[in-house]
């Protein structure tokens, strides 16, 4: 079946940037996983986790030096795009893989006009005439719900609202009927009435144009409405990863679980919320063992030792904590929880 | 329930921001920032303030600390007005009441200590010496759940919400009643957020303070007052009590606002309201209500009528035509 096929593949992927005091950051640190064609998977994460720079080295677009990375291939359509010259990348990146990003404020260049920058990314990749480029613009605009989309064309990136470039944005990463869009915490700058059309607006893409998507997002809600797929991300690996709604039923990793509980929810009603104690250990001082061991409440003497290998519960979940026995037992007492 | 005392009353207040003109031909135009806002704020209570940017929510706090000059109305502080106050008398006021920034980041001097950042209030309003305002400061470390040790930090060594636990310290320092958190918690990660907001509920129930809680963030609002009131283009369109509000939304707006919080559940799709477009530009603001633009329930009356805040039941008022 078409739909099961495998479209990326990242396996073993290992990240690290040397910092100036000649220390070495493990910021992604054996990271696997893969995306289906037509799916979409959230990756999911707090800052310093690990979720922009895996996605930017989907794109190659990491800064290297000081970054490096050290292990791993990273495969769309079984080619390993690390083997890839600059030359040829770029006839991937805009093409094949596009990507949105969190600030559209900063995104888009502010000296040329939106007609510009849109018809750039569609020539690059296709060879058409100027105004045949200029109609696919225009159609492009007003498939994203720009209503006075002539307008627009000739207007620059500060006359427009965010919810407005965050619309411009789409349609450039649409504009060559890309195999897989990266949104890195797409709808983060906006607000909620405009957050959820734009996250509509994705979906609708999505599903016209036949693309993948990988979801970058701290927002767990966002998540339940969106993703088929969820992966969580934390201190530079993958320690959980389910389709979505065995995630949010029945998650395993005292991580997941801390990160669905701490949230404020319209839903619930709490007097307190829980909380994790602790912040994110920075890339260059991991702890040993777990790197969640240090803020989990279940830790055990085996978590600061070593580290926990993954665990298949059933389907496609899986977790990587001690916590579970290989036939994805738990072996802890279930009654502890968060403070 | 015992009668509540009312700490802050606020009467039509008005902000009103002038625009650059690009020539004198052009008509003057303003800005109105907060446009003809009446509330009252109870001793020990957490007022919510919710809205979308640009809907004033921000220039409303800094006009309550006289950070920024009302253009018009009255605010009354325990039934004192505060227009007048001036040189010592402002500062008495300003003790009283101290905020709480967004960004952590930016809030905090880089080059100096911590103990010197809090200990500055202190200096400058209250007379303890030396020593005893050393003491305060390890006090209030301990206090906002940091060591002793960080005094001699600077704020670079601390994460974000470390800077944040910061920052309430510095603003607890002289003995506040009342405190304006502007989004304290939205540049936070949400398993800090969760700290910071129970940190700030802590500090509520010790000190008896009084909140006035700005934020975007419909879920946080919830669950840290006990009155919300949601702003639209500088205007109150509706206030009650956080379960009368969030149960029972009235305004078409906050109906809205909540339908389009993305909500975990999985067996049945919530009735969303969708919104069309984004919010006016607030420098030429609809006539008639501010939202007619917007609303999916508008009426012929919209466009013309400008709608007043009303009680409509004893824990909710509203501002709409369609509860007229």
């Amino acid at each position: 079946m078409e739909e099961n096929q495998v479209l990326l593949e990242v396996n073993h992927l290992k990240i690290s940037f040397h910092l100036k005091n000649g220390k070495q950051a493990k910021v992604v640190d054996d990271v696997s996983f893969t995306i289906r064609k037509g799916e979409t998977v959230a990756l999911v994460g707090e800052s310093g986790s690990g979720k922009s720079i895996t996605s930017l080295s989907i794109m190659r677009l990491l800064p290297i030096p000081p970054g490096e990375i050290t292990a791993g291939t990273i495969k769309l359509n079984g080619k390993n795009l690390l083997d890839y010259k600059n030359k040829e990348m770029s006839h991937i990146r805009g093409n094949e893989i596009s990507m949105i990003f969190q600030e559209p404020m900063t995104s888009l260049d502010p000296v040329f006009t939106i007609g510009n920058q849109m018809m750039e990314g569609i020539r690059r990749h296709q060879k058409t005439s100027k105004k045949e480029v200029w109609e696919k613009s225009l159609q492009l605009l007003k498939e994203v719900g720009i209503a006075n989309a002539e307008k627009v064309m000739t207007e620059y990136p500060h006359q427009l609202s965010g919810g407005m470039r965050q619309r411009v944005m789409i349609a450039i990463a649409m504009s060559n009927n890309p195999q897989l869009l990266i949104a890195d915490e797409p709808t983060t700058a906006l607000d909620v009435t405009v957050q959820a059309q734009i996250l509509k607006l994705m979906m609708k893409m999505k599903e016209e144009h036949h693309s993948a998507i990988l979801f970058i997002t701290h927002d767990m809600s966002v998540v339940a409405q969106t993703a088929d797929r969820v992966m969580v991300m934390y201190a530079g690996q993958i320690v959980e990863e389910a389709p979505v709604q065995e995630l949010f039923l029945n998650p395993k990793h005292p991580y997941t679980t801390a990160l669905l509980k701490t949230m404020p929810s319209l839903e619930t009603d709490v007097k307190r919320l829980p909380s994790i104690p602790g912040t994110v250990p920075p890339a260059y001082a991991l702890p040993e063992g777990c790197r969640f061991a240090p803020r989990c409440p279940f830790a055990m003497e085996q978590c600061r030792v070593t580290q926990p290998e993954d665990i298949h519960i059933q389907g496609e979940h899986k977790v990587s904590c001690h916590l579970f026995t290989e036939e994805g037992e738990p072996v802890y007492d279930e009654k502890r929880s968060f403070a | 329930m015992t009668k509540k005392e009312v700490l802050l009353e606020i009467k039509h207040l008005k902000a009103y921001f002038p625009v650059k003109r690009k020539s004198m031909k052009e008509e003057k135009k303003v800005i109105k920032a907060v446009d003809d806002i009446s509330i009252e704020i109870f001793r020990g209570e957490t007022l919510g303030i919710v809205g979308e940017s640009g809907s004033g929510k921000s220039t409303f706090g800094r006009t309550i600390l006289k950070l920024v000059e009302p253009t018009s109305g009255e605010i009354l502080y325990k039934g004192q007005p505060i227009q007048q106050l001036k040189g010592n008398k402002l500062q008495i006021y300003r003790n009283q009441m101290q905020m709480i920034f967004q960004d952590p980041f930016a809030s905090l001097n880089p080059r100096m200590r911590i103990g010197a950042i809090i200990e500055e209030p202190m200096k400058l309003q209250l007379t303890l010496t030396k020593e005893q305002r050393k003491e305060r400061v390890k006090e209030l470390l301990h206090k906002v759940g940091l060591s002793e040790d960080a005094m001699q930090k600077f704020p670079h060594e601390f994460s974000g919400g470390q800077r944040q636990r910061i920052g309430i310290a510095r603003a607890l320092a002289i003995h506040p009643e009342f405190i304006i958190a502007d989004e304290p918690v939205s540049a936070l990660d949400v398993s800090v957020q969760s700290q910071v907001l129970n940190l700030m509920m802590d500090l509520q129930d010790e000190f008896h303070l009084t909140y006035l809680f700005i934020s975007h963030d419909l879920s946080v609002v919830k669950h840290i007052s006990d009155r919300v009131a949601v702003l639209y283009l500088g205007r109150v369109v509706e206030i009650g009590t956080k379960k009368e509000l969030f149960a029972n939304p009235l305004h078409p707006y906050t109906q809205a606002l909540l339908s389009a919080i993305p909500v975990v559940n999985f067996d049945k799709p919530k009735q969303e309201i969708p919104l069309q477009g984004e919010l006016p530009n607030p420098m030429n603001p609809p006539i008639g209500c501010v939202f007619h633009t917007r609303c999916p329930f508008v009426m012929e009356r919209c466009h013309q009528e400008r709608p007043v805040l009303q009680e409509k039941n004893k824990d909710q008022r509203v501002a709409c035509l369609l509860y007229d």
